[in-house]
């Protein structure tokens, strides 16, 4: 049974063995590799999906920015991140991510209070999203396009109806039910798919954007104008747009540094990469393997950050010309830019080609995105409910495992219910789209700068955790890297959520953005207390106990 | 202030922690001796795999250690090899530290690498047992430990030796408590896996074991029923396929099957014990209902040094609560 190299330093006839002889026992068991884990983290931290936010909205709100600069600025820091992330990933390879971290080095009910409110509760809103991105990205232009190379009414209407309030509903329960389905089938099933479906189709698509947007500024317009003239009543050519802008008063901004810097609090997302330690590291070979785990980040990360974001955003703004995609941009937020399908990075790159099938191949990538970012909070909101529910911090119901579809069935169902709410309350009342769209990206930047800090915590905090853990030892300029990372990590990602909640171009200072952000913190935090003082008295169970540091012996 | 309190809300407390599957980690069973006083419970019971899976080759060489760690070969000396040494004692690796010429003689004769092996698995479970024994004593908790099915059956004897805290409970039926108000009835044997562990038996034999224990219990609903393997079909048995076509068997990606006990299940529905603890599974910690029997597997995480278990909170004959905790 004994296998293995031998050492070399050993000169005998039959040298001995240095390889670990183990006997017959039943054994191990975790099932997604570091690979799947990047996969899954790539998709996670949204190729594709932050184009949703790319385009026309920043170029209004933050006149000026430069998109490309952000995204290189974002890639810059990432590192950071990952670092903080695959240093408490390894040290503790469980499920439950940023609330295993904050609630075993911060405070238990700031753990449970963050998790809580600013993962599960606000990231709901991420199904919302994901059905965003189906529509204005996916099924909008898609149809769009289409009625206009198949010569189709029927097509344009079906495009509008997507974009109008009862198709996004649709769209947005059809979405929830999907992530629903494959949340009960299990994550082994999601697995399958990820990698035989999923992976492949969101690559071509991300291939596909990058060559329709690979063009002079020349051919742009000339692309853009052709397709124009297919329906001169309605579409506008690009001197019409630059016309009609500058008619209404639009005067092209000079680039801006600070709105630049200030699109972080989008572009941050893109560090979401390690999203797979909230619900796979649990299930996931080498996970406790530090090296192995940060630069399985890196990869993801810069896949994401090069491929999916700075590339495509940089041949935008070159193909458009900025001034042009001001201007787009501009008309379409005070009146009509004459292109409608979304007017978004999707649409415009598909006005690039007169051939349905690289359309329908472009916009699929995006749909399976959509509907992939529902899966995905689905999967692993359900393992930190799960994990909430295991150390009693929730009610037992929701990590009860369902003997038929082996996975936390209650969680799920909870979670669709939220799901369905939230987008209901979407479509009915107005006022809350724009903190419901923006609080998923908030918070997980927040959760960032949070878990940042627990990085620093672990070092002074987490005593025989830390000292037994694989980045125990490892220093950048003398300080240990958890504190190191985690130090630039809560810098970085606390100011972009401070900047979020004080700067009023980023549109999250209403008070009704404020409120769902920070009471919803505070209720959390308020449920933790209760809940513990009554399973102590009711159940004699002392919640405390499962987030005390054990030394050994 | 609402009413009488009835006889069972007036009762004690007892506290009962359930840990299994340490699997020989060092660091794992030292904070299990910690937690005895951390999380105060008045009853431990252990419940099964205690020996760890390999034997660690260490050349030993004029002071020099060489030995193959994480995929690599090193040479070092005494000091740095006790760090490297700590981390294998938390995986529950036995360091098997002999000069080049002896290490291959032992790995050239099976019989002889056997033998070394039992011989540091029952050194390591008999200093496993003083040392619970003498905590036990220290804190007043009485202790029930037992073997599992990857155990071999060499450790037995050191199992069931006399103590007075800790108690070789497997194949018995107990009183838990001092009193004898609660029982506990103990299996380690485990249905067939695909990798012939030595307790490993046919379903039938299972439940014909379980069926013999049940005939000495007074009371299935002040019973708690400790038994290795968990029962098939209930969430808490859940492990990846297995492809058995290669020695070992290997996980299949992204395909989970339930692998637990259909005797242990038929058994729980049918003499419904009050709690039921489980291990074997290690990635399928959680809780589950059958009946009126709470089911329980903690799960492990030996590898990493990490310690879980479940706190189940006992008053009269009510079982009040439960938690799992980690460490």
């Amino acid at each position: 049974m004994t296998t293995g190299a031998t050492s070399p330093d050993v000169s005998t006839s039959q040298p001995a063995s240095l390889a670990v002889f183990t006997r017959r026992s039943s054994g191990l068991v975790r099932s997604f590799s570091l690979f799947d884990a990047v996969i899954y983290g790539i998709l996670a931290a949204g190729t594709l999906f932050q184009l949703l936010y790319a385009f026309p909205g920043p170029q209004v709100s933050l006149p000026g920015l430069s998109l490309p600069l952000a995204y290189l600025l974002a890639a810059l820091f990432s590192p950071a991140v990952f670092a903080v992330y695959a240093a408490l990933g390894s040290a503790m390879p469980r499920s439950g991510g940023d609330y295993l971290y904050q609630s075993r080095f911060l405070h238990p009910a700031l753990g449970f209070g963050f998790g809580f409110a600013w993962e599960v509760f606000l990231w709901v809103t991420f199904t919302t999203t994901g059905a965003l991105l189906v529509t204005q990205l996916g099924l909008g232009p898609l149809l769009f396009n289409l009625s206009y190379r198949l010569d189709s009414p029927g097509l344009l209407n079906a495009s509008n109806w997507f974009l109008g309030d009862t198709g996004f509903l649709v769209t947005a329960l059809t979405v929830t039910l999907i992530g629903f389905v494959i949340c009960l089938s299990g994550l082994s099933f999601y697995g399958k798919l990820q990698k035989r479906v999923l992976l492949p189709i969101v690559l071509l698509s991300n291939g596909l954007l990058i060559i329709l947007l690979a063009r002079s500024h020349a051919s742009f317009l000339a692309h853009f104008d052709a397709f124009a003239a297919q329906d001169p009543k309605t579409l506008k050519t690009a001197a019409e747009i630059q016309a009609a802008a500058q008619k209404g008063g639009f005067v092209n901004p000079a680039f801006s540094l600070r709105n630049t810097i200030l699109y972080l609090s989008i572009a941050f997302g893109t560090c979401y990469v390690m999203f797979a330690a909230q619900g796979l590291l649990g299930e996931t070979k080498q996970a406790s393997n530090y090296t192995r785990l940060f630069r399985a980040f890196l990869i993801g990360g810069v896949y994401v950050g090069v491929v999916s974001f700075i590339v495509p955003t940089y041949l935008f703004e070159h193909a458009t010309g900025r001034e042009f995609a001001n201007a787009f941009a501009w008309l379409s937020a005070n009146g009509d830019a004459g292109a409608a399908g979304g007017g978004s990075i999707a649409t415009l790159a598909m006005m690039m080609t007169s051939s349905p099938v690289v359309i329908i191949l472009t916009s699929l990538g995006f749909i399976l995105v959509g509907v992939y970012f529902a899966t995905c909070v689905f999967l692993n909101m359900t393992r930190v409910m799960c994990a909430m529910g295991m150390d009693r911090t929730l009610p037992e119901w929701f990590a009860k495992v369902s003997a038929r579809f082996h996975v936390p069935a209650n969680a799920a169902l909870f979670y669709a219910g939220l799901a369905v709410a939230f987008n209901v309350l979407y479509v009915l009342v107005p006022s809350v789209q724009t903190p419901m769209l923006l609080g998923g990206v908030l918070t997980s930047t927040g959760m960032v700068g949070v878990t940042g800090l627990c990085g620093i915590l672990f070092v002074v905090r987490g005593g025989d955790v830390y000292r037994s853990s694989p980045v125990f030892g490892k220093k950048v300029l003398g300080i240990p890297v958890p504190a190191f990372a985690g130090a630039i990590a809560l810098i970085w990602a606390g100011g972009v959520t401070i900047a979020n909640l004080v700067v009023p171009d980023l549109g999250f200072t209403s008070w009704a953005a404020r409120i769902l952000v920070l009471a919803s913190l505070a209720l959390s935090i308020v449920w933790f207390y209760a809940y513990r003082a009554w399973l102590r008295a009711r159940r004699g169970i002392d919640i405390d106990l499962a987030f005390k540091s054990v030394p050994p012996e | 202030m609402f009413g009488r309190r009835n006889r069972a809300s007036a009762a004690p407390r007892t506290r009962l922690l359930f840990v299994s599957d340490l699997h020989g980690s060092e660091t794992t069973f030292a904070k299990l001796l910690r937690v005895l006083e951390l999380w105060s419970p008045d009853v431990l019971v252990v419940g099964g795999d205690v020996a760890g899976k390999g034997l660690w080759p260490v050349i030993v060489d004029n002071g020099r250690r060489r030995f193959s760690w994480m995929g690599e070969e090193h040479e070092a000396s005494a000091d740095a090899y006790a760090a490297v040494r700590r981390s294998a004692l938390q995986v529950g690796y036995y360091p098997l530290e002999l000069p080049a010429g002896e290490l291959e003689r032992v790995q050239a004769d099976p019989e002889a690498r056997d033998a070394a092996f039992d011989a540091l698995m029952r050194e390591r479970w008999a200093d496993w047992l003083a040392r619970l024994d003498a905590r036990c004593a220290e804190l007043g908790v009485h202790a029930f430990v037992m073997a599992g099915n990857d155990d071999p059956w060499s450790l037995d004897d050191l199992t069931s030796a006399e103590r007075e805290w800790v108690r070789g409970a497997d194949g018995k039926v107990l009183p838990l408590l001092e009193d004898g108000s609660w029982t506990l009835l103990t299996c380690g044997l485990a249905n067939q896996t695909p990798w012939q562990c030595p307790r490993d038996v046919t379903e039938d034999e299972l439940a014909a074991a379980l069926d013999a224990l049940a005939a000495g219990v007074p009371d299935f609903g002040t019973t708690i029923a400790n038994i290795h393997v968990p029962p098939r079909g209930f969430g808490l048995d859940l492990a990846a396929e297995l492809d058995t076509s290669v020695d070992p068997p290997r996980p299949v990606f992204g395909s989970q099957a339930p692998v637990g006990s259909s005797a242990v299940a038929a058994f729980l529905r049918a003499r419904q014990p009050a709690v039921s603890l489980h291990g074997h599974i290690h990635e399928s910690g959680g809780a589950a209902a059958i009946g009126r029997t709470r089911a329980f597997n903690p799960g492990s995480e030996y590898g990493e040094g990490i310690l879980r278990g479940v706190l189940v909170t006992l008053r009269g004959r009510d079982v009040l609560g439960h938690q799992f905790v980690s460490g």
